[in-house]
């Protein structure tokens, strides 16, 4: 599946205000959640909570992937988030985050899950194509960028 | 001659893991023992998923494989791509992103017959043994059923393996 295919536009947040790791989380499952594919939001808040309860999912280089399997999601749903400032994450590396990607996946897919978050994190690995994400100006370049990628396999920045 | 059943052949001495778990980790079992399925219980033993050899090693493999149906004719499958473990790589995959959330279950007085039945025609690599309160007490698998089926043709007299 393509990156691109699940992406919620209305929960693509360029330039984001948040303080905070709960203030960013707030934030994007609340967009995420308004999405037609989420059916149960709070049940999604909960799990992506819960995930992130577990260990956090910031991986390293400014960048966090929040995701959860959720029964009541029958299609992936992927979010982002780009913020003004970086926000401490607790992140393997201790850096601030700034660039989030936040994934809902069906609770009895984790084939769907783990293709995901692995095409997320090899594009994110790439500092040129950090750097493009820190620098997009509109939801449209963002996914344009995305389709790249997904054409691309995270091949090319 | 009466049904045997799971309680006299399961497995009570079980590898698990937690939801929080480092999947690089719970692969490693895989990697230095010949158990096929790891059973994910929280702190109380109560089950909450499966993660199994076979779920593993197929996230090794580009999802476009799943497109085709007949894979004899790829030549060389070194060339084919995955990214599937990047996020492994990462460190970013935990047993809960991964585990089976609804595993076949049976209880220790299923008969070995419907094990049977449920291993051939849901093909699961483990089916774990729960109370009624879903803690897990135990796990079986074919290996354990044929043991007790066809243990007596090894001269075993069909003895509980174990």
């Amino acid at each position: 599946m393509n990156l691109s295919d699940a992406i919620e536009k209305k929960a693509v947040l360029l330039e984001l205000k948040a303080g905070t790791k709960d203030e960013l989380l707030k934030a994007l499952i609340g967009a995420v959640g308004r999405s037609s594919r989420v059916k149960d939001p709070a049940a999604a808040r909960e799990a992506i909570l819960e995930r992130e309860e577990l260990s956090s999912t910031g991986m390293g280089y400014g960048v966090a992937m929040p995701h959860a399997r959720v029964k009541s999601v029958t299609f992936p749903v992927l979010g982002f988030a780009r913020l003004a400032g970086g926000v401490d994450y607790g992140s393997v590396d201790s850096e601030p985050v700034r660039l989030v990607f936040l994934l809902l996946t069906p609770a009895t897919n984790p084939e769907l899950n783990v293709q995901l978050l692995g095409k997320i994190s090899r594009i994110c690995q790439r500092e040129d194509n950090r750097r493009r994400l820190l620098g997009v100006e509109k939801t449209g370049d963002f996914l344009t960028f995305i389709r790249e990628m997904d054409a691309a396999n995270g091949m090319v920045g | 001659m009466p049904s045997r059943r799971v309680r006299d052949f399961m497995v009570t001495d079980v590898i698990t893991c937690r939801r929080g778990d480092k999947l690089r980790e719970v692969a490693a079992l895989f990697a230095t023992s010949t158990i096929s399925g790891v059973p994910v219980v929280n702190r109380e033993g109560k089950l909450y998923g499966v993660i199994t050899k076979l779920n593993l090693l197929g996230y090794i493999l580009p999802e476009y494989l799943e497109l085709f149906a007949d894979i004899d004719f790829i030549q060389d499958f070194s060339t084919l791509q995955s990214y599937n473990m990047d996020a492994l790589e990462a460190d970013l995959l935990l047993a809960e992103d991964v585990m089976n959330m609804e595993p076949l279950k049976v209880s220790p007085e299923t008969t070995l017959l419907k094990c049977a039945a449920l291993l051939t025609k849901y093909r699961p690599d483990i089916l774990c043994v729960v109370d009624d309160s879903g803690k897990l007490l135990g796990v079986i698998t074919a290996t354990d059923i044929a043991r007790a089926f066809f243990g007596k043709y090894a001269g075993s007299g069909g003895t509980p393996p174990r």
